[in-house]
């Protein structure tokens, strides 16, 4: 191209060569669709592309839930759904903390009043088994009780609740008979066939024994028959010495023995309870209990509480 | 039928043994020599003639004491009422 000072020498050749500039540095100028605007495509000189004209401008508002209305002409109107159990959507706050609404969400507010309430109550993890109680200490204080055993009833030791024996309290009554005629002709003691078992519920418990030995045949005159109660192999109580005793008469008297007796076993396992007899001196008579029958002899046991 | 006391009373007269009620299982010979079990058993016919021999020895002596009394034993019955 020739310059401002230079002299024209050949215009149409020079008009040529300006032409075929303008070509090519314009060249991206060409094209372009309609509706298409021009956009810089490098930082180099005249580096332009033709682009969409969706540019900075928004051509519509297309929506979804919770979000309604939407457009792509004219004033674009849009809103928010409100929330339910089935929608997400806009929740109203509410401070209330008895309300049982399933639109509503709790503020700050309400879930410190119900972490107040929450932190001001008994810990689940005071009970750790089945049967268990729980009773104060003292001012917000609590504590557990484990259940007692069966048979003991709640009480106050010590200015706290505990469990307890029923004291003085029947607790069971086992009753046993026996109308086996059974004979001893001897001095040593003998099973009477009497017997009953009890298990006791506590170990403190008294059982009070009632014997009634019935059908007791003496021997002849001079002589009688002794009668015990043991518990087990131990003998407890000598109830009789010489029952059925006749000084000069060698008639034999059918007669009767009974006893009470308040034994402490201290144990909670199953207890026999019997009487034995035996012949004060020897005797080649038999001696005899439940002598008949009819001469039904019993016993009565009776756990009471201590 | 004789009782267990009556059959041991016949086989053992001078005592030393335990019996309740009437079988040989719950006998104790405790101060006495021990009888078998068979000898126990025989023994119920043997006490059962022995009290059938006493009662009728029993009638037989009353029935003498009142010949030779003179009376019956309504008259007897009287007497003793």
């Amino acid at each position: 191209m020739p310059t401002s000072t230079d002299l024209v020498t050949d215009l149409p050749a020079d008009f040529e060569v300006f032409g075929q500039a303008v070509d090519t540095d314009f060249v991206d100028l060409l094209g372009g669709a309609n509706g298409y605007i021009l956009s810089k495509a490098s930082a180099t000189d005249l580096d332009f592309a033709w682009i969409p004209n969706d540019q900075g401008d928004i051509t519509a508002v297309n929506v979804t839930a919770p979000i309604t209305g939407g457009g792509s002409a004219g004033a674009v109107t849009i809103g928010v759904s409100a929330a339910s159990t089935a929608a997400a959507g806009v929740v109203q706050l509410s401070d209330s903390t008895s309300t049982t609404s399933s639109v509503l969400a709790s503020t700050p507010t309400a879930t410190k009043s119900a972490y107040d309430l929450a932190a001001a109550a008994v810990p689940k993890s005071t009970v750790t088994t089945n049967g268990d109680i729980i009773y104060a200490t003292g001012s917000a204080a609590v504590t557990r009780l484990g259940i007692g055993s069966t048979g003991q009833v709640l009480k106050v030791s010590g200015g706290v609740p505990s469990w307890g024996s029923d004291n003085g309290k029947v607790l069971q009554v086992v009753f046993a008979s026996t109308a086996t005629q059974t004979s001893n002709t001897t001095t040593t003691y003998a099973d009477t066939t009497l017997t009953a078992t009890i298990t006791p519920t506590s170990a403190t418990s008294q059982i009070l024994c009632l014997v009634s030995q019935n059908g007791v045949l003496g021997t002849s005159a001079s002589n009688g028959v002794k009668l015990r109660l043991l518990r087990g192999a131990t003998s407890i109580f000598d109830f009789a010495g010489s029952l059925g005793y006749s000084q000069a008469s060698s008639t034999r008297n059918d007669t009767s023995g009974s006893c009470s007796y308040l034994d402490s076993p201290a144990t909670t396992s199953a207890t026999t309870y019997k009487t034995q007899f035996a012949q004060r001196t020897a005797d080649a008579t038999a001696c005899q209990v439940q002598v008949v029958t009819e001469s039904r002899s019993s016993i009565t046991l009776i756990e009471i509480g201590a | 039928m004789a009782t267990g006391t009556e059959v041991l009373t016949l086989l053992i007269p001078n005592g030393g043994w335990y019996i309740s009620g009437d079988e040989f299982e719950n006998i104790q010979f405790l101060e006495c020599d021990p009888i078998t079990k068979a000898e126990f058993e025989a023994g119920f016919a043997k006490a059962d003639k022995s009290n059938a021999d006493q009662a009728k020895a029993k009638e037989t002596a009353k029935a003498a004491l009142l010949t030779k009394l003179g009376i019956t034993s309504e008259e007897a019955a009287l007497l003793l009422s």
